[in-house]
């Protein structure tokens, strides 16, 4: 009986190492990638949308032209960077994409505060199509960002902990990148809404 | 190599941890919440006693006439209030556990009003975003809804916004609808395999025990591997804390408790191996990981939502 139990050890070892601990790091994986795409479709969405909003804005509020500005350089930072699925390996680029989509969260809101001040904007009908198609993108991109912090969180246990973090040792997988505190308080937190400036007439 | 130690006494721990493990992480991801979801047990929900029974009664049977001809689901949830959480968090969550709207088609809608709050939300399931973009549940919501609920009329109000919505997902080409059990069966047929995979283990280990009282060291150290790769496979399916998993792991666990001290042998764990195996492919092989949801005669097909919809308060 003895001389049989490191046959035992093996199969166990095996069972662990090369079987759970792979084959879960495989699936979480993929399921970050999918989740990934997701974000990245949605504030794909959100940067379309972008155009018509401002058009329809200016064509109410024209002399708001700081805030198209802020709209239109966010808008652009944006564009300027690669967002490619490999993002989600490098954590700089990540962090400067996060950085971006926060500074266009943040333009969008400025633009639609202005809008608050026309009475007349507020209640054309395009506006409120593209104010709900905003709002709705928004929601998504929050959605999907929830799903890939889970998604994420799932790798990363797996990615650390024993025994398959020697399975993730082996075959290089490492940990990803997740949504900063930082980011999370500065985009969950409300808009401000400045008074100092007298607001302009409703025309 | 250390994990399964040579002892069994220490291979009966391991399980043991496993199990508490697993019922740890049940508790957490239960305490999370924070206004509870209600059961999904008819079309209509209301927290709130706001609809009497006629009017709860003619709306269900108006969705229930719309899913039987179109196939889409549309529920409704009345609540006094979603804080702390924003309607859009309470909104996700209550859609992902109750997954109206047919698997893979996605047809599924929830309109949740919350009554002290004075908001409400559609909520669009992904197949439904065609014919029901974000500006047209904005327009459902602000222009057919709220007029009715500032002026109190709850019940006018949803059914109004019901009867529109309905219209909009009429024009839409969805697949034609199925018988109803349909839906959930590939999650009561994973349960079954699970269960009886979980028995067959129990039994032979059994039969083993008579036969041969030098196996059970090296069952309960297979038992214990097919546990964690079990856990392994279903874990990564998001099936982890399935009422079948539970019970398959409490299958397990008693019969690691049982085993006497003994010596170890290959044989057992070798025939385990075979059957390890195949549970790992029959609990994989299941991705609803709704089964269960179904209380009184309703329950959601399995629709996916991605947080389409609009709010809109009154």
């Amino acid at each position: 009986m003895g001389r049989r139990f490191p046959a035992v050890v093996a199969f166990a070892a095996t069972a662990l190492l090369s079987g759970c601990g792979y084959n879960t790091l495989q699936s979480t994986d993929e399921q970050i990638k999918a989740a990934w795409a997701e974000v990245l479709n949605q504030y794909q969405r959100r940067t379309d949308l972008i155009p018509n909003l401002v058009e329809t804005v200016k064509a109410f509020a024209a002399q708001e032209q700081q805030v198209f500005l802020g709209v239109t350089e966010a808008r652009s930072r944006v564009g300027s960077i690669q967002a490619t699925p490999e993002l989600i390996n490098d954590p700089q680029a990540f962090a400067r994409f996060q950085q971006a989509q926060g500074a266009l969260s943040s333009a969008l809101s400025r633009l639609l505060l202005v809008a608050e001040n026309y009475p007349q904007l507020k209640s054309d009908r395009n506006f409120r199509d593209l104010q709900a198609q905003l709002e709705g993108t928004e929601n998504r991109i929050t959605v999907a960002r929830n799903r890939y912090i889970k998604a994420v969180q799932a790798y990363n246990v797996v990615v650390r902990q024993f025994p398959s973090n020697l399975t993730a040792m082996l075959f290089g997988f490492k940990e990803k990148p997740q949504f900063t505190v930082e980011n999370e308080k500065e985009i969950s937190k409300p808009p401000k809404v400045d008074f100092s400036k007298p607001a302009p007439e409703a025309k | 190599m250390g994990l399964i130690s040579p002892t069994p006494s220490l291979v009966g721990r391991n399980g043991f941890f496993l199990f508490f493990f697993l019922l740890a992480s049940l508790l957490i991801a239960s305490a999370r919440a924070e206004v509870a979801i209600p059961p999904l047990t008819s079309r209509v929900t209301d927290l709130t006693d706001t609809l009497n029974p006629q009017q709860r009664a003619a709306l269900e049977q108006k969705l229930a006439a719309f899913e039987s001809a179109k196939g889409s689901q549309i529920v409704v949830l009345i609540v006094p209030t979603t804080q702390p959480e924003a309607i859009e968090q309470y909104s996700i969550r209550v859609v992902e556990q109750w997954k109206p709207g047919r698997k893979e088609v996605d047809d599924g809608a929830l309109l949740l009003v919350a009554k002290d709050d004075r908001k409400m939300r559609l909520e669009v399931g992904r197949g439904l975003e065609g014919a029901v973009p974000d500006a047209v549940a904005k327009r459902i919501t602000a222009d057919i809804i709220a007029p009715y609920f500032k002026k109190g009329d709850f019940a006018g109000g949803i059914t109004a916004g019901v009867e529109r919505l309905i219209k909009v997902v009429e024009g839409e080409p969805l697949p034609e609808p199925a018988g109803k059990s349909q839906p959930s069966s590939p999650d009561l047929l994973d349960f079954v395999y699970i269960v009886v995979f979980g028995l067959v283990i129990l039994f032979v280990v059994d039969r083993l025990r008579g036969a041969l009282f030098g196996w059970l060291g090296g069952s309960a150290v297979a038992g214990g591997a097919t546990g964690v790769v079990a856990w392994a496979i279903t874990g990564a399916a998001e099936l982890g804390i399935t009422p079948a998993f539970i019970i398959f792991m409490l299958a397990l666990f008693v019969l690691v408790r049982h085993a006497p001290r003994s010596n170890f042998s290959s044989g057992s764990s070798y025939r385990s191996r075979e059957r390890s195996s195949g549970g790992g492919w029959s609990s994989g092989g299941s991705s609803g990981g709704s089964f269960g949801s179904s209380g009184g005669g309703f329950s959601g097909g399995g629709g996916d939502f991605g947080g389409g919809g609009a709010s809109s308060s009154w």
